[in-house]
């Protein structure tokens, strides 16, 4: 049996979250609602999609029905500020901007999309001083290129170095003092006694001994 | 067979040039040819006539910065609509995220043009059609669009192809999830409203 998952006013097709879920039948039967050839059948079984149909017969009306005309829509003014609109733009287009918005054009909706635009590119100037080859550079700047490369390679190697240096003589100095604060610990001989677990005072290291043969 | 001319190619092509002596009368006669419908798809997605305002002149003057790029593909009115549709949707986005105030003068559907038989019947519509506006405004612009352009326009789903870009079943699904969302918050929102209509046998199709 189908059903629908109510909309809330926050829901994202009346504003925000869930979809309505309907069976296969039912979304094939709403899908076609608007298909005068499709058949009605599902409808007489179905009492929810004859209920949405018999929604949409009644709100046609209303959703036909055409907002009045404001007064300043029909008015002079009107027309004049949007041809005003309309000629500052083209006043304003650069020939840079002219030959961008000749790139850019929008094509009408039927004509595939693809051939047009690389057609549009093709004839642009833009796309002219792509397509040229840069000529070759000579071989004094190649050799002025290959030293300022080796130089930057050279000083980074450098500065690698002096990095690895700081950081071996930083270890060394934090063993070293490692190294002191432990000798400076006085040695002391561990006594050793064997007590029972019960019987072991709180301030001394002990270890389990276990008693009887290994398992 | 005969090939159906655009009824608009002749202005269409007066207005490619600015600098012809009949661009002037081919702009007013373009715009007067169209701006109510422009106006009435635009109220539908932004939901009031300020901002409805707005999006026909930006839509005039984007479509004459375009008409250049307009090769003839389609009909100029599926061009002038896919434009309209755009920059009423970017208009709503703009205000949505902007977090502006609805402008003070949003009629919603107070002003509704109709033409049922009585009085009786015409006051039963617009108080239907004021909620049925106030239902359209917590739909996502995508779904008002579609709805405006069907009932506005009476769009097949070939033409809301054509004019939104998207195949024929997107368009199926799109519009039965429109449908489906206004049906949810009419009913959640409007119970009280009767917004029942005719049998299923009896409703009409676009093909």
């Amino acid at each position: 049996m189908s059903h629908v998952r109510p909309v809330s006013p926050g829901d994202d097709e009346a504003g925000g979250g869930l979809r309505p879920v309907r069976a296969a039948a039912c979304r094939d039967f709403v899908s076609s609602l608007d298909d005068a050839t499709a058949p009605r059948d599902h409808a007489a079984t179905c009492p929810q999609c004859r209920a949405h149909a018999s929604f949409r017969a009644g709100i046609a009306p209303a959703l036909r029905a055409r907002p009045a005309m404001p007064p300043q829509l029909l008015s002079r003014s009107l027309l004049e500020s949007t041809y005003e609109r309309i000629v500052d733009a083209a006043e304003a287009v650069s020939p840079l901007g002219a030959m961008l918005a000749d790139r850019d054009a929008v094509v009408s909706p039927a004509e595939p999309l693809g051939e047009q635009m690389s057609e549009r590119l093709l004839e642009t100037a833009i796309a002219d001083r792509l397509r040229s080859v840069p000529r070759p550079l000579s071989p004094a700047t190649w050799n002025e290129v290959r030293a300022s490369v080796v130089a930057r390679l050279v000083v980074q190697r450098m500065a690698r170095t002096r990095w690895a240096l700081w950081v071996g003589a930083a270890a060394v100095v934090a063993t070293a003092a490692i190294g002191l604060s432990i000798a400076e610990r006085p040695t002391k001989r561990p006594n050793i006694v064997f007590a029972d677990l019960s019987s072991i005072p709180g301030d001394v290291d002990y270890f389990v001994v276990r008693h009887g043969a290994p398992r | 067979m005969e090939l159906l001319r655009d009824p608009d190619a002749d202005l269409v092509a007066a207005c490619r040039h600015p600098e012809a002596d009949g661009f002037e009368r081919a702009f007013e006669e373009l715009f007067a040819r169209y701006r109510e419908r422009v106006y009435a798809i635009a109220f539908r997605v932004v939901g009031n006539s300020v901002d409805a305002l707005d999006v026909v002149q930006e839509s005039f003057a984007l479509l004459f910065r375009k008409l250049h790029g307009f090769r003839g593909g389609s009909l100029f009115s599926t061009w002038l609509f896919r434009i309209v549709v755009n920059c009423s949707i970017d208009h709503r986005r703009k205000r949505d995220s902007a977090r502006l105030p609805e402008p003070p003068d949003a009629p919603v559907m107070g002003d509704l043009v109709d033409d049922a038989p009585t009085p009786d019947d015409r006051a039963e519509t617009r108080e239907l059609g004021d909620q049925v506006q106030q239902a359209m405004a917590l739909l996502s612009p995508k779904l008002r669009a579609i709805l405006a352009l069907r009932y506005l326009e009476d769009m097949s789903y070939e033409e809301l192809a054509a004019t939104l870009g998207l195949s024929l079943g997107t368009v199926k699904s799109r519009l039965a999830r429109a449908h489906l969302a206004l049906e949810s918050v009419v009913r959640n929102r409007f119970p009280h409203l009767n917004a029942s209509g005719a049998a299923p046998d009896s409703i009409g199709g676009v093909g």
